[in-house]
């Protein structure tokens, strides 16, 4: 072979390798490792895979394709933003402000995405300064609330050694430097190296999850049972806890009612399940059966439980007294107040009080440990089971959830992939490209965060820790520090922390979240994008203008999420109405335009186009038929058993408390109708443009 | 770990794995496509002062 020949050799696979990190890294992002695992979690774990699956396959790669196919037309034909591309397809107002959305989603969402960009640039700060320890769930849910403001509003505006704020500002600063400046050339090459260094990393982190040894004093908390809750299509007892919708039947069976509260003074920021015990021997009947620990207890008429079950709990009394030792030392303000408490032995005989929470006089806080307990109540056995696999998957919430994160991951439904491919020119390919952006994505979700956060979470924090996240995005946040605390010093018989003065799991917890942070700053920029080639297109505005009101408008809504930071309230509203519900509706319209409009073949075609891959024919049947009637069903079923409860959440305002989902409603409500004003502004300028052309022409 | 949960996982960690090495192998057998795929980050957007 000659020298010649040998280097384009060389350049054709430097370039084929450069274009598979390029297109599969730009993929990877918070989506996969935080708010993937929060989701999964929230819904049960296994329970959210199989809808997962479904929607990617039969929502996610197909609209995906569509949103491609759709934007490349709309671009080709001179119009860059959604309201416009929607224009393309069909000459009428009515489809341009079917579009509005298309700016508006990436817009909101930016503005609680820089925060947890902020949060990962902060946590990769203090691990730079060495200031994270996270053992037990306790500190790891410490370290984050404390850090983003989780126990009170405003809490995150404090000035500390990690602001918040501060960080938020840096993120914008970069986030926005870089579009003004239209700076490609190095989120490119830093995606070609950055990315797969995070997977690199996230692959080291999963060997060190996969061996991670159970504790001690709970041997039921192991991987295996940890990827169970990850996997299990059925939810199984171990995989139980307090707060997940499967429990509540068993707790409502029992005669407890579950009343979430927030904690103050040491728990600041930490959620609890207050449980409300009407008949407790039902009530210790149903933890017989089941794992969870019971975190909170709430006794409001101590009169109540007067007569203990001793009947139930006496004979085993020396057992439960081995078992929960008191620990008097540790939690005197519980057994100061044993007078108290006088008629309720059996509770602290049956339970190791972990902690007591001041403010919430009568509320203890204990663990029991189901598996040393053992009563005799088959006739009720039945009663207990966790719901069984189709009762689980009737939930059209999780359905909802497992698209959203779909379409949330892949960029797809919301707006901004229909804004990039506008770009591309007729013997461009988006086939291969947006199948193997949704291949890279599925392997970086399903392989590596999949089995990385839950069963890190089960394993060191506890399955409490995992069914009761602090908010969609935290579940990360508290599960890797506790992962990277227990990273040993010495690897291969060489001892890092000897060596280079640096414990290996601060060096990689700054490592994983810095990149987690530049990760984001591709996904960020993608945001603002669809809004700044909207603003351009639609209003005539330069590049420095736009960019000035993308900024203030962000600027706001980012920092509405940072002051109301109690419970991420408002940023959970948020990610919930814009994040899950309305990238649903968007998602729906562009499959309606798509399919219908412009019609299937003719978007196939448009597929087709430069295609690397050939699309199989039955994908016009898919898109047209099978996808939209999906998205209506879930949609239907949603709008008929969730949205009355969900509504009502915002309607029921708590007394004396900012109403902080409505505020954050309210905000998505301003930013929509905001654009829809500028929608009608861009189309009096579209017409006049068009007009002025045809005169023109002969 | 359930025998569901296991197939589950196979098959979930499996597909997605598959699924990327499939889309390398396309990427590689064919060489003329890594010159015109693109994905959001070497996408150039035009403005007005292009």
């Amino acid at each position: 072979m000659t020298l010649l020949n040998q280097n384009n050799l060389r350049e054709t696979w430097a370039t084929r390798v450069g274009v598979i990190l390029a297109v599969t890294g730009s993929a990877v992002g918070l989506g996969n490792f935080l708010r993937f695992p929060g989701l999964a979690a929230q819904y049960g774990g296994g329970t959210f895979i199989v809808p997962y699956i479904v929607s990617l396959l039969l929502l996610g790669i197909p609209i995906a394709l569509a949103e491609w196919g759709l934007g490349r037309y709309g671009g080709t034909r001179g119009y860059n933003s959604a309201p416009g591309i929607f224009r393309t397809v069909r000459r009428s107002r009515t489809a341009s402000y079917m579009g509005v959305l298309g700016p508006v989603l990436p817009l909101i969402i930016y503005m609680y995405y820089v925060i947890v960009q902020a949060w990962c640039l902060g946590y990769a700060w203090m691990y730079l300064r060495g200031q994270i320890k996270a053992e037990t769930e306790q500190e790891a849910g410490a370290v984050f609330a404390s850090y983003i403001g989780y126990g009170a509003d405003g809490d995150a505006l404090r000035v500390t050694q990690t602001p918040v704020l501060a960080f938020a500002a840096v993120c914008f600063l970069v986030n926005f430097a870089l579009i003004y400046w239209g700076i490609r050339k190095g989120i490119e090459l830093f995606c070609r190296i950055a990315m797969p260094a995070l997977v690199i990393c996230a692959i080291i982190v999963l060997i060190r999850v996969v061996t991670l040894p159970a504790p001690a004093d709970a041997p039921h908390q192991n991987v295996v049972n940890g990827l169970g809750y990850m996997w299990n299509p059925v939810t199984q007892p171990e995989n139980l806890a307090p707060g997940d919708e499967n429990v509540r039947p068993l707790l409502e069976h029992a005669g407890a009612s579950v009343v979430p509260v927030h904690a103050e003074g040491d728990e600041a920021g930490i959620t609890l399940e207050a449980l409300e015990i009407v008949d407790r021997r039902r009530f210790f009947e149903a933890v017989a059966l089941t794992p969870w620990r019971i975190e909170a207890l709430k006794v409001d008429d101590p009169q109540r439980f007067d007569a203990p079950p001793r009947d139930a709990i006496e004979a085993d009394r020396d057992r439960f007294e081995a078992l929960f030792e008191r620990d008097e030392e540790l939690y005197p303000e519980v057994f100061a107040n044993d007078a108290d408490w006088a008629g309720h032995e059996a509770v602290i005989h049956a339970a190791r009080v972990l902690r007591m929470v001041e403010p919430f006089e009568g509320r203890v806080i204990f663990a029991h440990d189901r598996s040393r307990i053992d009563m005799e109540i088959e006739d009720d056995r039945a009663a207990f089971t966790a719901p069984g696999f189709f009762a689980s998957m009737a939930n059209p919430e999780l359905w909802l959830a497992a698209a959203s994160q779909v379409f949330f991951t892949l960029s797809v439904g919301f707006g901004i992939i229909i804004t990039y491919s506008s770009y591309m020119r007729r013997r461009d390919d988006v086939a291969l490209s947006s199948v193997t952006a949704c291949a890279g994505n599925t392997f970086c979700e399903l392989a590596l965060a999949g089995m990385i956060v839950i069963p890190a979470t089960f394993v060191l924090l506890g399955v409490s820790a995992v069914a009761n996240p602090h908010s969609t995005f935290s579940l990360g946040f508290q599960a890797l520090p506790a992962v990277f605390t227990t990273m040993p010093d010495e690897v291969f018989g060489f001892n890092v922390r000897e060596a280079w003065g640096l414990s290996p799991g601060y060096a990689f917890g700054f490592l994983f979240f810095f990149l987690l942070f530049l990760a984001a700053v591709t996904s960020a920029i993608s945001m603002l994008q669809p809004g700044l080639a909207f603003l351009e297109e639609g209003l005539g505005l330069g590049r420095r203008a736009s960019t000035a009101l993308l900024a203030t408008v962000t600027a706001m809504g980012a920092f509405i999420v940072v002051l109301f930071s109690r419970g991420a309230a408002a940023m959970d509203t948020m990610d919930f109405w814009v994040g899950q519900f309305l990238v649903f509706i968007m998602a729906t319209i562009q499959v309606i335009f798509f399919a219908w409009i412009l019609g299937a073949k003719r978007g196939l075609k448009e597929i087709d186009e430069g295609a690397e891959l050939r699309i199989p024919r039955s994908y016009t049947f898919l898109i047209k038929y099978v996808t939209p009637t999906f998205l209506l069903v879930v949609f239907a079923f949603w709008l008929a058993q969730r949205a009355p409860g969900r509504i009502q959440a915002l309607i029921d305002l708590p007394e004396g408390a900012i109403p902080v989902p409505l505020v954050a409603v309210f905000l998505i409500v301003w930013v929509f109708v905001l654009f829809t004003i500028l929608t009608s502004v861009a189309l009096r300028r579209w017409r006049r443009q068009e007009s002025a052309e045809t005169d023109v022409s002969p | 770990m359930t025998v569901a949960g296991w197939i589950a996982m196979i098959v979930g960690v499996g597909g997605a794995t598959a699924f990327l090495f499939w889309c390398v192998y396309r990427i590689v057998s064919h060489p003329g496509s890594a010159g015109h795929m693109h994905s959001q980050v070497d996408i150039k957007p035009k403005d007005r002062e292009d």
